[in-house]
């Protein structure tokens, strides 16, 4: 029945696992604790586990079940597992000169970010809803505490508070969902969903058990990615963690729930978009106007990060909206979708990594108006999160704008046409208020009472080595776009359809 | 796929699942009017309860124990979660002197 071989496929889960719980013996242990040595454990954990992920990669050529159907082993789970990897380290890296700074000396904090990205990794090859939900609170859990990890300041407190709040009541919604799924169908499978509704016969409209279901479920993916109309908490929340943890969220969290979304809807909904392809049109229209509208007025820039990361789950959205009911082989341009992910991973921990060089006596500072000047003290650094932001605003050649066109050419492509207009008019608002960080930092003066920048190695390193990502896969990005396409239609083996 | 038969002794599944949704409800309006933070999480817990309920009523009617095992799952992670809601409730009574939902106005814009 069980096979021990099995194992193999959770091999990276396991290692960061394995890992976290040895970060937090040396941690507990030792009461001089080295902060370095525990980063690096850290730090070789999520390499391990990228190891074992690339050997899987190679090993697996067919999508298989294994746990008895628990887990789907595709290329998409594999892909994802990269970007939560990629989105922990950078948060690691940012942290640790940070923690210092703002004077928090909490041992748990690495195993914490281990922990949920292990929650997170085993959310994006879930296909059973039962793990789907229990990798989702794994990784929900640790986040409401990284979120207040700065014990200190109210706003942390504050954030962590909102976010548990909006998150337990998100993850009501989305268990009654699942339970409703369970009750039409009597099974929690995504492919057995995906099957069922293969059947002749079958559909949303005939089974109001899984019509109230799916609803739900929308509802809870859709506070856990930020889409509107659930998007109230996420500008709050973003601004009042720390900044690294802020980065791991929008990066990390943002990943691992829309993949799991998009396992959802493009497996187990994939024939069935007509009945609520309105709602899911709406719902991406919403945030992609909400986001970037919202993002306009702000004057403290992780704020405004915050609000452009509503906007960015929208053009996701759109994307999925256009999925083909035909069979995913018919638009493989959603695997812009991974791309994007990964880009959008990729430029956003660049630039969180500045931001979090603002501190003062221990507090953040991130108000844009901080950034005057910047470009004379620091033209590296300017140069750099101007590229970032570049990116983020879909400007050629970064890897943002190559991400972006993949995501409208699904979107028109899968007939879509409405909302890629809406998408455009987003676009087009977001090249402003990306813009203005840029003319402050290169055209604004010092302001009076600057402070120094708390540049410290590991975080220059996450920047750089994000700015040159942005630039090399925006200006050859062929190899990774066929990478994310064929892990994107790998979901294509599971579907009844 | 489905077999009713244990449900002839007692309410059918309709009352189980108007039960659940009642309680649902409840929850929902609760989460949202309540300003005392552990009124919250009480309804919180009772939107979670609602679940379980339903499970274990549709693990009854497909006569199979799937449900079951779910809402087992289901109750050791609401537990946890509560947990972690009580360690914030803490964290923000001792900031603040106060768990009114409504004094937590620092973030905004």
């Amino acid at each position: 029945m069980f096979d021990p071989g099995e194992l193999n496929f959770i091999g990276p889960e396991i290692a960061v696992f394995v890992f976290a719980l040895l970060v937090l013996v040396h941690d507990v242990m030792f009461k001089q604790r080295n902060a370095t040595i525990s980063m690096g454990v850290s730090l070789m954990g999520l390499a391990t586990a990228a190891v074992l992920n690339l050997l899987n990669m190679q090993a697996v050529d067919v999508p298989r079940e294994a746990f008895a159907g628990a887990m789907a082993v595709d290329g998409f789970g594999f892909f994802l597992n990269f970007i939560v990897l990629l989105a922990a380290a950078g948060a690691l890296l940012i942290s640790h000169d940070f923690l210092r700074r703002i004077d928090v000396d909490v041992p748990e904090f690495n195993p914490l970010v281990l922990f949920v990205a292990f929650g997170m990794m085993l959310m994006g090859s879930a296909n059973d809803l039962i793990l789907l939900f229990i990798s989702l609170e794994v990784m929900s859990l640790g986040v409401y505490v990284l979120c207040g990890i700065n014990r200190g300041e109210l706003a942390s407190a504050e954030a962590a508070l909102k976010y548990f709040v909006m998150g337990a009541f998100a993850s009501g919604f989305l268990l009654m969902g699942i339970a409703f799924v369970y009750g039409g169908i009597g099974s929690t499978r995504i492919s057995a969903v995906a099957q069922w509704f293969a059947i002749e016969g079958n559909g949303i409209a005939g089974n109001p058990l899984i019509g109230v279901g799916v609803a739900l479920l929308l509802v809870g993916f859709g506070f856990k990615v930020a889409a509107a109309p659930f998007h109230m908490w996420t500008p709050d929340v973003y601004q009042g963690a720390p900044t690294p943890v802020t980065a791991f969220m929008a990066t990390g969290v943002k990943a691992a729930a829309f993949a799991a979304l998009s396992r959802v809807l493009l497996v187990a909904l994939l024939g069935q978009n007509l009945e609520f392809h309105t709602a899911l049109w709406l719902i991406a229209a919403g945030t992609i106007l909400m986001g970037n509208i919202g993002a306009l007025v702000q004057d403290d820039l992780k704020r405004m990060l915050a609000y452009s990361s509503i906007g960015h789950a929208g053009y996701l959205l759109m994307a999925l909206v256009g999925a083909p009911a035909a069979g995913l082989a018919d638009n493989p341009r959603l695997g812009g979708i991974l791309f994007y992910l990964l880009a959008y991973t990729v430029m956003t921990v660049g630039a969180f990594a500045v931001l979090s060089f603002f501190t003062r006596d221990g507090v953040e500072d991130t108000r844009i108006s901080r950034l005057g000047g910047l470009a004379d003290r620091h033209p590296a650094v300017a140069l750099a999160l101007s590229i970032c932001l570049l990116s983020l605003a879909g400007v050629p050649p970064t890897m943002g704008f190559v991400g972006k066109f993949y995501l409208f050419a699904a979107a028109i492509e899968g007939g879509a046409i409405g909302i890629a207009v809406v998408g455009a008019i987003g676009g087009a608002i977001g090249i402003y208020y990306y813009l203005r960080p840029i003319v402050v930092m290169y055209m604004h003066p010092e302001p009076a009472d600057r402070v120094e920048l708390a540049m410290n190695p590991a975080a220059l390193g996450v920047l750089g080595v994000a700015t040159v990502a942005v630039l090399v896969f925006g200006l050859v990005p062929g190899s990774l776009i066929e990478v994310a396409q064929d892990s994107l239609l790998s979901l294509a083996a599971w579907g009844g359809v | 796929m489905t077999t009713t038969a244990g449900l002839a002794a007692g309410p059918g599944l309709h009352a189980w699942l108007l039960l659940a949704a009642v309680l649902f409800c409840i929850g929902i309006y609760g989460v949202l009017s309540r300003r005392n933070l552990v009124a919250i999480l009480c309804s919180v817990e009772l939107m979670a309860n609602a679940v379980n309920i339903n499970l274990v009523a549709f693990s009854r009617f497909h006569g199979d124990l799937l449900g079951q095992a779910f809402a087992l799952f289901s109750v050791a992670l609401t537990v946890a979660e509560v947990g972690i809601g009580l360690a914030i409730v803490i964290l923000v009574y001792r900031a603040r002197k106060g768990i009114d939902v409504d004094e937590l106005d620092l973030l905004r814009g």
